[in-house]
């Protein structure tokens, strides 16, 4: 597989990483799949890589739950600014 | 939290509860009903604003200019897209006009006011899921820490997709339609925005623990 040569995961290259990016969500088809998925197999440097995919996926994900809150004055603020007579 | 993500079976009713409100509003002049789209929504145009711009105040501003052209123009939403989507439209836009001003300044103003730690993370806690060590219980922090940091440093368009899909949760659909793209350009910049951010991250955590070195 010419086109994933063995790196340290900084130097993996942009496309090979958006196609790991599609593997996640089962968007790869066909031959890319299954090349990738073959590659995967004797390529731990690309194992490596696909689960810091997925974690950062995950990281991303767990965002959701985290308190972000505007000030508690913000919203009176907001109120009178829109609704001044 | 009160802004949680809607699960698909409830799109639906808050798509019909949103009209109510905005017929209310538009045909009734019932600011109340506006009040009530402030209260529902304000929180979600803030998370977008503060992952976007990364400043409190930015995100103050951007909601604030997002809810006055609302207030404006409402009369003009058609319901074609959710009002979520509506509004974050108009939050996207505040959002490019605050960077654009904002442009000039150095580049770590662009990134995150309530950084934390900036060292390397410890092995076990960066994205490659290597091995353990004692450093993982603090390292979370460090992580998200480096994550946000990873997120502000790709271009704002990519960004804005990462933000609303895997962050805030909506949808492809909601997704293309608050950023005005097909959701086929959804999925192509996400993927595109995950490689840049790994590779974001990735490169910062390396550069980290090389000066530690």
């Amino acid at each position: 597989m010419g086109r994933m040569k063995k790196k340290p995961d900084t130097g993996h290259c942009s496309k090979l990483l958006e196609r790991m990016s599609k593997y996640l969500d089962g968007e790869l088809k066909g031959d890319c799949c299954g090349e990738l998925e073959r590659h995967l197999e004797e390529c731990p440097e690309c194992r490596s890589t696909l689960d810091g995919m997925r974690s950062l996926a995950r990281l991303c994900r767990e965002c959701r739950d985290q308190e972000l809150r505007q000030s508690p004055e913000f919203e009176a603020q907001l109120m009178r600014m829109l609704f001044r007579e | 939290m009160v802004d949680k993500v809607a699960n698909s079976g409830d799109i639906e009713d808050i798509h019909r509860n949103d009209g109510m409100l905005v017929t209310r509003f538009r045909e009734q002049g019932d600011r109340t009903a506006f009040q009530e789209i402030i209260e529902k929504y304000e929180n979600r145009i803030y998370r977008f604003g503060f992952r976007m711009c990364g400043h409190r105040q930015d995100a103050e501003d951007v909601v604030q200019d997002t809810f006055i052209s609302a207030f404006r123009y409402l009369k003009d939403f058609r319901g074609e897209a959710t009002l979520l989507s509506w509004l974050l439209r108009i939050a996207s836009s505040a959002c490019i006009k605050k960077r654009r001003l904002r442009k000039n300044e150095p580049r770590q103003l662009l990134e995150f006011e309530d950084s934390g730690e900036t060292g390397a993370v410890s092995t076990a806690s960066s994205l490659s899921g290597r091995p353990s060590t004692p450093h993982d219980s603090v390292a979370g922090a460090e992580v998200r820490e480096l994550l946000r940091r990873a997120v502000a440093a790709i271009p704002a368009n990519y960004r804005a997709v990462l933000v609303l899909r895997e962050m805030e949760g909506l949808s492809g659909r909601e997704t293309a339609e608050a950023l005005g793209i097909s959701e086929g350009a959804v999925k192509v910049r996400l993927h595109r925005a995950r490689a840049m951010v790994y590779k974001a991250f990735e490169s910062m955590n390396h550069g980290a623990h090389e000066e530690e070195a």
